[in-house]
C-alpha cells in the first residue's frame, strides 16, 4: 500500500517540490517499480497514466515521458478490447479487480519481448491483472505478465498429450488386434483398460468396466466350481507373477453362462521400476478343452454304450481293492454275459446287435446305485462293480439284473428276441487281494452260470464248487483226448419211426457214448459240456463221422437193402469251421457214400449262432447228398423268422413240447403249429421223447411226419468191437 | 449462525441474477457463443454443513475461484466446480478440447480465474450497485483440492477463523451451446458480516422483508 500510496502521491506533485525524506523514498520505489519483471502502469480516475515502469518502457517502445501524463487511449490508439476497457472502467468506478489471461484474451496490449520479435510483430504472451487502488481518489494499477513461458510450456503439454494420446491409440490398436483378451488395472486391482476380444469374452462393455474391480468383470471358478481367488492383491505387493490357475479355469460371463479359459498375469513396472497396475492375459479354451474332455472321455469310455471301458474298470477294481485293505468292508464283481446276443447279431445283423448292446447297457445302468461301477468289457460282456455290498444285497441286485434282461424283449423290425445273461458274481473282501485273480474266478463264475443253463447268476466259492469244476473239467479233458486217441467211442442208434407209411427208408440217430476207465459207458450229457467248452467237439465229430462212414462202406450192401438213413449230430463248433467240412465231403468221397443215406442234425441254437456259415455249410452238404435236419426246434428262440434262411429238410420238433403234449394243450399246441409251420415249409417234421403210445397217438393225429423216443425204440449199440454193423 | 428469511433469501436471488445476466453478457461477448448463467437456489448453511453439502453436491475434488471482498459486508465469495465440470468448462470456453489430460495446464487456469473473476464480479458488483455501497475486492485466486482444503485454506483475512460463519450457497447453472456445467457460488460471512447484508436487503426492499 505504501508503495502505492507514495506512487500516488508522486503523481500528484512535481517532483522538485518533494521532501529529502520523501524523495528518497520515490527513488527507492521507483527504482523497485523498475527492476520489477512484469509491466507495472498506473491510471488515475481520466485514465491518464501516472506511473509506467521500466519493464513497460522496454516492452512497448514507449518511453516514460511519452507514456505519463498520457491518457491510456493515445498510449495504446489501437487497443479497442470492450473486456480490458471495461475492467479497467470497473476497477475505477467500482473498485473491482481483473484478471485477463492469455487464453481469453490473447496478446490485449501491443507489447514484444524483444526488438526483433517487435519487427516480426510477434506479439508478447501477456497476463493482465488490473487492481483498483483505493485511498483519497480511486487509481487503477495494472500489471502485466509475459506468460510466453507458461504458453511454451502449455504448447509442449499439448503436444506431449498428442503424442501420448497417437501411442496409446498405437498400443490399443496393437492390443485390439491380438487374438488373446487383454486387461489391465491399476494397483487397486481396477479396471484401466481391455481390448475387444475381452469385450467379447466377458461380455462387458469397457465403458462400463473402467474402474470395476477386476474380480467382477473376470470372475473365474476352478473346474470343480470353487470360486477362484484372484491373486492380483499378491502380483501387485510382491510383484511375482503367480503360477497360472493351471488350465481348468471357468469364467462366469455377465450374461450368466461360464465358459473355458486359460490366463496368465504380470505385474506392470514404470521406468522406476515400480509397479503400476497387472495385465492380465486370457483366452476362450472352451473348444480346446471340450476337445480334450473328448478325449479323455473317448479313452475311458467304450463308444457304443457310453459305459466304462475295460482298462477303467480295471484301474477302478485295482482301487477297490486297495480300498478293502486293512478295512473290514465288502464289495462285490459280477461278471455278466449275454446269452442270446450272437443269435441277435447274425440273424438282424451288427447294427441290430449294437442296438441291443446299448439297450442292455441302459437296463443294467437301471439296477446298480450311483457309486457302483458299470462297464463294457468286450464283445457282450459287462462288468459291475458294486461299493461297500454285503454278499446277500448283491446276489438281490444280481438277481434283479437277470429278471429284468429276462423280461426284456429286444425288437427289430418284425423280429421280437428274448435273451438272457448269465452273471458271476465275486465277493472282494481283503483276503483276495488279487485283481488278476478276482477277474478270472469272476469269468469262471460266469462260466459256471452258463454252464448250468444260462439265465443263471453263480457266486464263486473258492474252496468248493470251483475248484472241483476246474479240477473236473480238466479231468474230462485228459479223458476225452485218451478217448480220441484210443477210440474209447461207441457208437449207438435210435431209430426214427415214419408214421406215414409212404417212406420206407429206415432212418435212424446216431448215438454216442464214452468208456470209462472200468469199461463203463459215460452218457454224452457228462462229458459234451466239457468237450465243448475245451473245443474238443469237432474231434468228436469228426471220429463219429470217420466211424459211420467206415462202417457204412463195411456194410454197403446191408446198408442200400434197407435203405438206412443215419442222422448224425453236429456241433456248433464244427458247422464254423471249415476244415471240417473239407473232412466230411472227404470222407463221403472216400467211403464211397450212397446218396440219400445221411442225414446231419443241428440244433436251432448252433445253426443261428453261426447262421451264415451253418447256411453255405449246409448247401454244400446237400449237393453232396446230404439232408439236414434243426434239432430241438422251438427250444431257443420263438421266432420262426430264421427258418426260411436255413434250406433243411427236417424239423426236429423239441421233445421238451412232445413229452407233455398230452397232458399239456399248451405244449400240445407247440407241436402242432410247429409241425403245421414246417409242413407249409414243405419240411418233414420229426417228434423227439416218444415216450408212450398216447404221445404216439396224438402225433398221428396232428401229422407228424416221424417218431422217436423210448415208446418205438430205445438207443442200442449199433457197432461191435471192431466197428461193424451189428444187424 | 444467523438465518436469512425465505423472502431474503429470494431477494438476494434475484440481484444475484441480475449480476449474472451482466456476466453472461460478457462472457458471451468473449467466446463468441451464447453463455446462460443463473442461480435457482439460495441457502444458508453452517460451514460445516456447507463442507459436507458441497462434498455431496460437487464431489470430493473441486476447483475453487475466490474472490475476498470487505466494504458494507464482507467475507469471501467462492466459485466451486467439480473437477471434470472446470475442465469440460474451460475447454467449452476456449473451444479447445484437444488435450485429454485431465487436469488444467496453467494457462487453461488463468484462463478460469478470469471466468469467476467475471462471475464474482458481476454478481458481487450488482450487490454494491444496488445497495449503493462500496466493495473492496482481492484479485481472485485460483485453487484445486479437497473441499476441506479449499475451506481451510481459504479462511478469509477479513473474517476471522474463530468466529462462527454462515454460508451462502448459491446454486448455479452455467449452459454453453454443448456443456452444461454445474457450479456453486459461495459466499463465506462471519456473523456480524451477514447480520450487515440482512440490513442491506432490509434497507433496500423496505419492510416488505
Amino acid at each position: 500500500m505504501t508503495l502505492i500510496k507514495e506512487c500516488s502521491s508522486s503523481t500528484n506533485k512535481p517532483s522538485h517540490i518533494k521532501t529529502m525524506e520523501e524523495k528518497e523514498i520515490t527513488d527507492w520505489t521507483s527504482t523497485v517499480i523498475d527492476l520489477s519483471d512484469i509491466g507495472l502502469f498506473l491510471l488515475d480516475k481520466s485514465n491518464v497514466i501516472q506511473c509506467w515502469n521500466q519493464w513497460m518502457v522496454s516492452s512497448s517502445g514507449i518511453s516514460r515521458d511519452n507514456a505519463i501524463g498520457k491518457t491510456f487511449s493515445e498510449v495504446f490508439p489501437n487497443v479497442k478490447s470492450a473486456r480490458l476497457l471495461n475492467a479497467i472502467d470497473d476497477a475505477l468506478c467500482q473498485g473491482m479487480p481483473s484478471v485477463l489471461s492469455q487464453k481469453l484474451n490473447p496478446h490485449k496490449l501491443p507489447l514484444y519481448k524483444t526488438i526483433s520479435s517487435k519487427s516480426e510483430h510477434n506479439l508478447m504472451s501477456q497476463m493482465i491483472m488490473i487492481k483498483p487502488i483505493i485511498s483519497k481518489s480511486t487509481l487503477c494499477l495494472i500489471q502485466v505478465v509475459d506468460v510466453s513461458a507458461a504458453v511454451a510450456r502449455d504448447h509442449m503439454l499439448r503436444f506431449q498429450a498428442a503424442e501420448y494420446h497417437a501411442k496409446e491409440l498405437h498400443n490399443r490398436a496393437v492390443l485390439s488386434s491380438i487374438a488373446d483378451a487383454v486387461i489391465t488395472t491399476d494397483t487397486h486391482g481396477r479396471i484401466e483398460y481391455m481390448n475387444s476380444i475381452a469385450e467379447s469374452i466377458t461380455g462387458w462393455t469397457i465403458e462400463r468396466a473402467i474402474n470395476t474391480y477386476l474380480e467382477e468383470v473376470f470372475s473365474v471358478l476352478s473346474k470343480n466350481g470353487k470360486p477362484q481367488i484372484h491373486s492380483v492383491g499378491l502380483c501387485i505387493k510382491n510383484g511375482i507373477i503367480p503360477s497360472t490357475f493351471g488350465d481348468n479355469l471357468i469364467l462366469n460371463k455377465e450374461d450368466g453362462t461360464t465358459i473355458a479359459v486359460e490366463e496368465s498375469l504380470a505385474a506392470i513396472y514404470n521406468a522406476k521400476n515400480e509397479i503400476t497396475g497387472v495385465v492380465l492375459v486370457f483366452r476362450d479354451v472352451t473348444r480346446a478343452r471340450k476337445l480334450a474332455d473328448e478325449v479323455n472321455w473317448q479313452a475311458e469310455h467304450d463308444s457304443l454304450t457310453k459305459l466304462f471301458n475295460r482298462e477303467v474298470f480295471d484301474k477302478k477294481l485295482n482301487y477297490l481293492v486297495d480300498s478293502t485293505k486293512n478295512v473290514n468292508i465288502h464289495h462285490a464283481l459280477l461278471y455278466l454275459d449275454l446269452d442270446q446276443f450272437k443269435i441277435v447279431n447274425d440273424t438282424c445283423g451288427h447294427v441290430a446287435g449294437d442296438e441291443l448292446l446299448i439297450q442292455v447297457s441302459k437296463i443294467l445302468a437301471l439296477h446298480i446305485r450311483n457309486n457302483d461301477v458299470l462297464a463294457r468289457l468286450g464283445g457282450d460282456e459287462f462288468g459291475i462293480q458294486l461299493f461297500d455290498c454285503p454278499i446277500d444285497v448283491c446276489m438281490r441286485i444280481a438277481n434283479k439284473i437277470r429278471q429284468a434282461i429276462k423280461d426284456y424283449r429286444f425288437v427289430w423290425g418284425d423280429k421280437s428276441f428274448s435273451i438272457g445273461v448269465s452273471i458271476g458274481v465275486v465277493e472282494i473282501t481283503n483276503d483276495n487281494v488279487n485283481v488278476k485273480n478276482l477277474l478270472s474266478a469272476a469269468d469262471a463264475a460266469c462260466y459256471a452260470a452258463k454252464d448250468s443253463g444260462r439265465d443263471q447268476v453263480h457266486l464263486y466259492q473258492i474252496d468248493k464248487s470251483e475248484a472241483a469244476t476246474r479240477h473236473g473239467e480238466m479231468q474230462w479233458f485228459s479223458q476225452i483226448q485218451k478217448a480220441l486217441d484210443n477210440n474209447d467211442f461207441i457208437l449207438y442208434a435210435q431209430t426214427i419211426v415214419p408214421l406215414d407209411t409212404s417212406d420206407n427208408q429206415t432212418h435212424l440217430e446216431v448215438l454216442i457214448r464214452m468208456r470209462g476207465d472200468q469199461g463203463q459207458l459215460i452218457p454224452p450229457g457228462a462229458f459234451i459240456p466239457a468237450a465243448e467248452r475245451f473245443g474238443l467237439m469237432s474231434a468228436i465229430d469228426r471220429w463219429v463221422i470217420e466211424n459211420i462212414f467206415k462202417m457204412i462202406h463195411a456194410s454197403k450192401e446191408y446198408i442200400i437193402q434197407n435203405k438206412f438213413n443215419f442222422a448224425i449230430n453236429l456241433s456248433g463248433q464244427t458247422l464254423s469251421d471249415n476244415e471240417t467240412l473239407d473232412f466230411i465231403t472227404k470222407q463221403l468221397d472216400k467211403y464211397e457214400i450212397t446218396r440219400g443215406s445221411i442225414s446231419f442234425e443241428i440244433t436251432e441254437t448252433a445253426a443261428i449262432s453261426n447262421l451264415s456259415s451253418a447256411n453255405s455249410f449246409i448247401k454244400l452238404l446237400k449237393a453232396a447228398g446230404c439232408k439236414f435236419a434243426l434239432d430241438d426246434f422251438g427250444s431257443g428262440l420263438s421266432s420262426f423268422a430264421y427258418l426260411k434262411n436255413l434250406p433243411v429238410d427236417f424239423l426236429k420238433i423239441d421233445g421238451a413240447f412232445v413229452k407233455n403234449m398230452v397232458n399239456d394243450p399248451i405244449d400240445y399246441a407247440m407241436v402242432n403249429s410247429i409241425n403245421q409251420i414246417g409242413h407249409v415249409m414243405n419240411l418233414k417234421t420229426i417228434a423227439e421223447f416218444v415216450e408212450d403210445d398216447d404221445i404216439l397217438q396224438k402225433l398221428k393225429e396232428i401229422g407228424v411226419d416221424y417218431a422217436q423216443g423210448y415208446a418205438i425204440c430205445k438207443p442200442y449199440p449199433l457197432t461191435d468191437k471192431n466197428g461193424n454193423m451189428l444187424h | 449462525m444467523i438465518e436469512l428469511s425465505e423472502l431474503q433469501k429470494d431477494a438476494l436471488g434475484e440481484l444475484l441474477n441480475i449480476g449474472m445476466g451482466r456476466a453472461s453478457a460478457s462472457l458471451s461477448e468473449m467466446v463468441g457463443e451464447e453463455v446462460e448463467l443463473s442461480v435457482p437456489r439460495v441457502e444458508t448453511l453452517s460451514r460445516k454443513e456447507a463442507i459436507t453439502r458441497i462434498n455431496s453436491l460437487v464431489g470430493h475434488e473441486i476447483t475453487a475461484i475466490k474472490e475476498s471482498f470487505s466494504g458494507a459486508f464482507w467475507g469471501d465469495a467462492l466459485l466451486l466446480f467439480p473437477e471434470n465440470h472446470s475442465l469440460e468448462l474451460v475447454r467449452a470456453l476456449i473451444n479447445d478440447d484437444t488435450l485429454p489430460i485431465e487436469m488444467l495446464s496453467e494457462m487453461e487456469q488463468e484462463a478460469l480465474t478470469e471466468v469467476g473473476n467475471i462471475i464474482l464480479n458481476a454478481c458481487l458488483g450488482s450487490l454494491a450497485n444496488i445497495f449503493n455501497e462500496n466493495l473492496e475486492f482481492a484479485l481472485p485466486q485460483y485453487s484445486h483440492g479437497s473441499c476441506d482444503d479449499i475451506f481451510k485454506n481459504n479462511t478469509s483475512s477479513v473474517t476471522s477463523p474463530t468466529s462462527p460463519e454462515g454460508v451462502l450457497l448459491l446454486q448455479m447453472n452455467f449452459s454453453l451451446e454443448k456443456t452444461k456445467v454445474n457450479g456453486y457460488l459461495t459466499l463465506l460471512m462471519d456473523v456480524a458480516s451477514m447480520q450487515a447484508l440482512s440490513k442491506q436487503l432490509n434497507k433496500y426492499f423496505g419492510s416488505s422483508l
